[in-house]
């Protein structure tokens, strides 16, 4: 065994097999029909099917021709940037409108390295002011400030 | 006669107060977000919509057709100045459009994207009057068989004109549509891909899933490039061109047009692609081909016009088929279904007020655009000076706003959130995002219409082929994608994209 030769097709066609199987497997689970009368699985299981081969061809040209590895992953921005957006979602219903926004600017704001405190509180404050004036006041988005 | 009539149609709708209003403000803000990098014109659409519901159907198409034809004006700005493409179209005016900057003739090169546009969005809009209405009429006899056939022409399309691998852009478009289907099946009912999650009854909201993919997943990746930007700060003088510079660019700008109003039309076309076709074709029809990447102005020019003539031509196939030749259409027709009205060629006779009101708009919009652009150029750099690290948390909090506002509810934001990390995962791999969003808006239309066909035919698969137009339109795909593995036709399309 060498080295793999092309990291960053195999984990594609590796990607799109793994979810053919799973979309197929969700297709099965419901009545396929016929092709004069398809069922809700039928037209699901062709893709799924497709994606399937598709995939395979992938893997398979990865392993025969060599290309590119892949580059580094982001991961401290990757899980900060999700993070903030999912606050928002969280929070938004709980704790209101402004606390989101507050949250969530704060949350992406670590994921650059680039901040200094002063400067990053002014952004935050900024932030909320101008998403409420502009959604909230300028717009009627229909939302509690706080609470 | 019959055009004369609808101009006259369209210009009593777009000649309104208000939508003059929106037509100059989707203008102004896409001349903003084509010069950001980081935020597209699909992820700008998709943020927008939400805000759109409540205005009429045609001031929300004029507003966001402008902010589409007014990005591609704007990314060019930054790639003249900066080397900065905001937009993948205007990545070849970066090469030598900066090279004329750095000689000094920032102001000449910015003159001449903006003419070459201008004379390209006009003789477009003509395009779009003319052919859309015969090409309606012609798809109005279609029956399920050929629009499932133009569908698989369009994604077919969509795959070998994009760049890089064509197997992994198919799987892509496969993928899109199967998760498109998820939600409840319209023939019984049956819920699919909805892991028991009642929110996903209705499916993935699109919305929140273009946010995702082309606003959240960029973000992540600018987070990767610590690069400062450089500023041309030198003072911007002379922007007119003189009547050598005109004789010289006027070939380039027609060229442009043409191959620009082509690829446009046809499915799975636009802007990005025929700003390469056109760049292309001027460097083999060069005397001196070596002047190219060292500021050739026929190279400004050409791809400027290109762009913006694709831009424009990319409705067609939205208007009169309900096929989506981008992203930004694809966005398009969701609005349409948003709006209570079905894509397709009866929206040129139902819809003709709305037609005709957006398709003179966008001529009144390629007016505005050269009245703006070149007095506020100097207002637009200053702009630009704003660092990155301020601007991506603005960006990430209106994506999570404008996905909550579709329905009010924090499902919508979550999606954005998996599509943001979904997103920088296709990015990573280099599988390409806007096959997928293609395929994931005409997943339920195609399977309606695959329904149909077979429906019709009692289960026999034959009815692709018997049916004349269907079978040449299912032909055409097939030789596209054959052609696309031939080493001849590989080695010409790594060429044009060898420019990236």
């Amino acid at each position: 065994m060498g080295r793999i030769r092309d990291p960053k097709n195999l984990l594609s066609g590796l990607l799109f097999a793994g979810l053919a199987i799973l979309l197929a497997y969700n297709a099965l689970l419901l009545p396929l029909g016929t092709a004069s009368r398809m069922g809700p699985g039928y037209f699901p299981f062709v893709l799924a099917v497709i994606l399937g081969g598709l995939g395979l061809a992938v893997i398979v040209n990865s392993l025969r021709f060599a290309g590119e590895g892949l580059s580094r992953f982001e991961w401290r921005g990757v899980v900060l940037v999700i993070l903030a957006i999912v606050a928002f979602g969280a929070t938004i219903d709980r704790f209101g409108f402004i606390p989101a926004v507050g949250l969530s600017v704060t949350l992406s704001l670590l994921a650059s390295a680039q901040h200094r405190p002063l400067t990053a509180l002014a952004l935050i404050a900024f932030l909320v002011a101008f998403c409420w004036a502009v959604f909230v006041w300028g717009l009627g988005l229909p939302v509690r400030l706080f609470g | 006669m019959e055009v004369f009539h609808n101009l006259a149609l369209g210009f009593s709708v777009s000649l309104t107060f208000s939508n003059l209003a929106y037509c100059f403000a989707g203008a102004l803000l896409g001349t903003f977000i084509g010069m950001l990098p980081g935020i597209g014109p699909a992820a700008t659409l998709a943020l927008l919509i939400p805000l759109t519901f409540a205005l009429p159907p045609v001031s929300c198409f004029i507003m966001l057709a402008g902010i589409y034809y007014g990005a591609q004006y704007g990314g060019s700005t930054t790639a003249i100045l900066l080397k900065l493409p905001g937009e993948t179209s205007s990545v070849v005016t970066a090469i030598d459009g900066h090279e004329m900057a750095r000689q000094g003739l920032a102001g000449k090169a910015l003159a001449t994207a903006a003419v070459g546009s201008f004379v390209a969005g006009t003789l477009s809009v003509f395009l779009l009057v003319f052919c859309s209405p015969p090409l309606a009429r012609l798809a109005l006899q279609f029956g399920a068989p050929e629009f499932f056939a133009v569908m698989v022409v369009g994604l077919v399309a969509a795959v070998t004109l994009a760049s890089g691998s064509v197997i992994k852009a198919l799987a892509m478009v496969v993928l899109g549509l199967s998760l498109g289907l998820a939600g409840q099946d319209i023939f019984f009912g049956a819920y699919r891909l909805t892991f028991g999650l009642a929110e996903l009854a209705d499916g993935f909201d699109f919305i929140a899933v273009t946010m995702g993919l082309f606003g959240v997943a960029e973000v992540i990746r600018n987070l990767e490039e610590k690069t400062r930007r450089s500023m041309v700060p030198r003072k911007l003088e002379n922007l007119w061109l003189s009547w050598a510079d005109l004789r010289a660019i006027v070939r380039p700008v027609l060229r442009g047009t043409v191959a620009g109003s082509l690829l446009g039309i046809l499915p799975g076309g636009g802007a990005a692609v025929a700003s390469f076709a056109s760049y292309s074709l001027e460097k083999g029809l060069a005397s001196d081909p070596s002047r190219f990447g060292k500021g050739a102005i026929e190279a400004v020019a050409g791809p400027e016009s290109a762009n913006n003539a694709g831009a424009q031509t990319s409705f067609i196939p939205m208007l009169t088929l309900g096929i989506p030749a981008n992203p930004v259409m694809a966005l398009m027709i969701a609005v349409l279904i948003i709006q209570g009205i079905t894509p397709g060629p009866e929206v040129m006779i139902k819809q003709a007020t709305l037609v005709w009101g957006l398709i003179t708009s966008m001529w009144i919009g390629n007016v505005i655009l050269l009245v703006l652009n070149l007095p506020l150029i100097g207002l637009w750099t200053r702009l630009l000076t704003v660092p990155y690290h301020l601007l991506f948390p603005a960006i990430l909090v209106f994506c999570a706003i404008g996905s909550f506002n579709v329905s009010n509810s924090p499902f919508d934001v979550y999606v954005l959130a998996l599509f943001g990390a979904i997103g920088y995962i296709f990015i990573k791999l280099e599988c390409e995002p806007a096959p997928f969003l293609l395929g994931f808006v005409l997943g339920p239309m195609m399977e309606d219409h695959f329904r149909r066909a077979l429906l019709i035919s009692k289960g026999d698969f034959t009815i692709f082929l018997t049916h004349p137009i269907a079978a040449a339109l299912l032909l055409a795909a097939a030789a596209a994608l054959v052609a696309t593995l031939l080493p001849s036709v590989r080695k010409v399309r790594t060429e044009a994209f060898k420019e990236e």
